[in-house]
């Protein structure tokens, strides 16, 4: 597989995992670590009633998460595909439109997630 | 004291003044990509250098957010949002879960940018130019956000 191929392959799928792993800590009730600005410590508690930060960690979390699977994806594309071999134009298109359905998908839930959550559908009346 | 609560006004300053480099570079790279579509690859050097310095701008309104969002969880969310309009803690919510996988987006984008021309793989704007789009859509957004809750709450006394 050519250089660019492998980069394109290897960017969709960074793309979609870090979109699906950032909309996995909402979903799921991952232990992320906060940050307490008013007392400037790190907890991996939610506290109620005290402001603190899950948004650093849920980044951390995809962008390690997405990391090691690209990874995963680089060295099976290593082992499976060849050098020499051609991405055909159909792969790549379907590579291309895959990877932004599930991205627009992604940020279509985290979307509705916090709309729901602070009510913003019931403001514009949906 | 919440960290960097001193300089919050002259780095919010700074975050707009990146921000529009960015929707500015953003947005004139959109109108290029989109005459890719269309066969007509003119400009492919100037779309390169609008890449690089979108992400450059991205970097630098992403660090000074990072840097200014304690205060402002403290100040702004929890002392009036959060009470007064909760709705609007929704729209910002929305704003920095986008803007953080935004920057796992747009260095996909100046990497794939990077490895290939636009006139000579055109099968790649399969991806190159939804990316491009959706890239908009989320510094458009943030744009809008930021400065609609600026005006709605702009600082604390």
């Amino acid at each position: 597989m050519r250089k660019s191929d492998a980069t394109y392959i290897l960017g969709a799928v960074f793309m979609v995992l870090t979109n699906f792993f950032y909309c996995c800590t909402m979903w799921f009730p991952i232990k992320l670590p906060r940050y307490y600005p008013l007392e400037h410590a790190w907890k991996w508690v939610n506290e109620n009633n005290v402001p603190s930060q899950g948004w650093y960690g849920m980044q951390a979390f995809a962008f390690l998460a997405a990391g090691i699977g690209t990874l995963i994806t680089y060295v099976a594309l290593r082992r499976v595909v060849s050098a020499q071999t051609d991405l055909k134009p159909a792969h790549i298109k379907m590579c291309g439109a895959i990877a932004t359905f599930v991205t627009l998908v992604c940020m279509g839930c985290m979307l509705h997630y916090e709309f729901s959550k602070w009510g913003v559908f019931t403001v514009i009346g949906l | 004291m919440v960290f960097l609560e001193s300089f919050y006004s002259p780095l919010l300053l700074a975050h707009l003044l990146a921000t529009f480099l960015l929707v500015g570079a953003m947005t004139h790279n959109l109108t290029i990509v989109i005459s890719y579509l269309r066969g007509k690859f003119g400009q492919q050097k100037l779309e390169w250098l609008y890449v690089r310095v979108s992400l450059w701008a991205y970097a630098v309104v992403y660090l000074i957010g990072a840097l200014i969002y304690p205060a402002y969880r403290v100040h702004m969310r929890y002392e009036y949002f959060d009470k007064n309009l909760p709705w609007a803690t929704g729209l910002f919510e929305v704003k920095e879960h986008w803007g953080a996988v935004g920057l796992g987006m747009f260095f996909v984008y100046y990497l794939l940018r990077k490895s290939f021309q636009p006139s000579e793989e055109r099968d790649k704007l399969y991806l190159y130019v939804p990316l491009c789009a959706l890239l908009n859509v989320i510094v458009w957004y943030k744009v809008v956000v930021g400065c609609y809750l600026t005006l709605l709450k702009g600082s604390w006394s």
